[in-house]
């Protein structure tokens, strides 16, 4: 008899499970195998059905370092071109940071990336004149709030930089 | 004449006399015929996907390149495709090479004296980006693969403000939901195009 989705986290980890649920999706395996050690962090996003979004969030996750630096380039494009309509760059990177606040490897790359600052220097800039914006941005300087402090560098990274 | 065509653009055809030069003709007449009409269905018929694939990402002369890279995006803008040539596009890796090319960190070719440095590939990349998103709009699998996402992500980073908004706009597509998906693909082309 094949066991139901498991509910329970820890046994969503490969080796407790014997058997596959019933409607696993057909991309879950390629993930157990190529990333089975974050098995665990991935699971809640792919489940119970594979939205989009949360393969999005995923993927942001695993190259999170490099993501939160193009996100960070991005960050800096508030100009609108000639011909262009609303939002800029900035404001779309808004909207999908939001969408991504999921990803807790993003959070902290960005926040300690810089873009926490960039998030509070903007609060300062934008006072109160835009509503969304300031629920925006007060959205996002929460989340990136929530990212520790960053992970000291090791002695042999140290006398490398050196 | 299809076939023809692509048959000059096989790395021994370019090794002869000339070669080189008859490739880029080929290049200019298939451009032509993608904007006159339908290609797709000749192209996968005839296993010329791959050649072309091939060529955008790997031949050495930035034309070259970006030539292939347009026809590939014609045919996809073609509209509705059987499910031969999406078939044939996965063969020949299609969405791997529009990912590698998106990913390439930008070449800068090396000025002469005075001159402004230019990455030679930028219009390829501003051609890729649409492409991508055309083929994730009717290929949704291809997410299944982190990789995809990721180099949506990472285009966000590029020097240039045309792939930055494309970018954005199309992961943002993305991570909204699968149902603006289509949605988000015609606002990428509409931002990234050259029109």
């Amino acid at each position: 008899m094949r066991r139901r989705w498991p509910k329970v986290r820890d046994s969503l980890l490969p080796s407790s499970r014997t058997t596959d649920p019933p409607h696993r999706p057909c991309y879950f395996s390629k993930y157990e195998t190529r990333y089975s050690p974050t098995l665990s962090r991935l699971q809640p996003l792919i489940h119970p059905i594979a939205h989009v979004s949360g393969l999005v969030v995923t993927a942001a996750g695993l190259t999170a370092d490099k993501t939160a630096a193009a996100l960070l380039v991005a960050w800096d494009d508030d100009e609108l071109e000639e011909g262009e309509e609303a939002p800029t760059v900035r404001e779309a990177v808004m909207h999908l940071l939001l969408f991504l606040r999921a990803s807790d490897e993003l959070r902290n790359h960005l926040a300690w990336a810089g873009a926490l600052d960039a998030v509070n220097a903007l609060v300062v800039d934008e006072g109160n004149e835009v509503p969304e914006m300031t629920q925006m941005l007060a959205a996002l300087r929460e989340w990136m709030g929530q990212a520790p402090p960053p992970p000291e560098p090791e002695e042999g990274e140290e006398e490398a930089d050196e | 004449m299809i076939a023809s065509l692509l048959a000059k653009l096989a790395p021994m055809a370019m090794m002869e006399d000339n070669g080189t030069e008859r490739a880029r003709v080929a290049i200019g007449l298939l451009e032509k015929q993608a904007a006159e009409g339908p290609l797709a269905q000749e192209l996968a018929e005839c296993g010329g996907l791959r050649i072309l694939v091939q060529t955008m990402v790997l031949h050495p002369e930035a034309t070259l390149r970006q030539g292939a890279c347009s026809v590939l995006s014609a045919a996809l803008h073609e509209g509705e495709h059987g499910g031969a040539f999406m078939i044939a596009a996965q063969t020949a890796k299609l969405p791997q090479g529009l990912m590698r090319v998106l990913a390439e960190e930008d070449r800068k070719a090396r000025p002469k004296a005075g001159e402004k440095a230019v990455d030679p590939d930028l219009p390829l990349r501003r051609v890729a980006l649409p492409a991508l998103a055309l083929l994730i709009a009717r290929v949704p699998e291809l997410l299944d693969d982190p990789a995809t996402a990721s180099t949506v992500l990472g285009a966000a980073g590029s020097c240039d403000h045309q792939l930055r908004r494309g970018s954005i706009a199309l992961a943002l597509s993305l991570a909204t939901d699968e149902a603006t998906l289509a949605k988000g693909t015609r606002f990428t082309t509409s931002l990234v195009s050259n029109d």
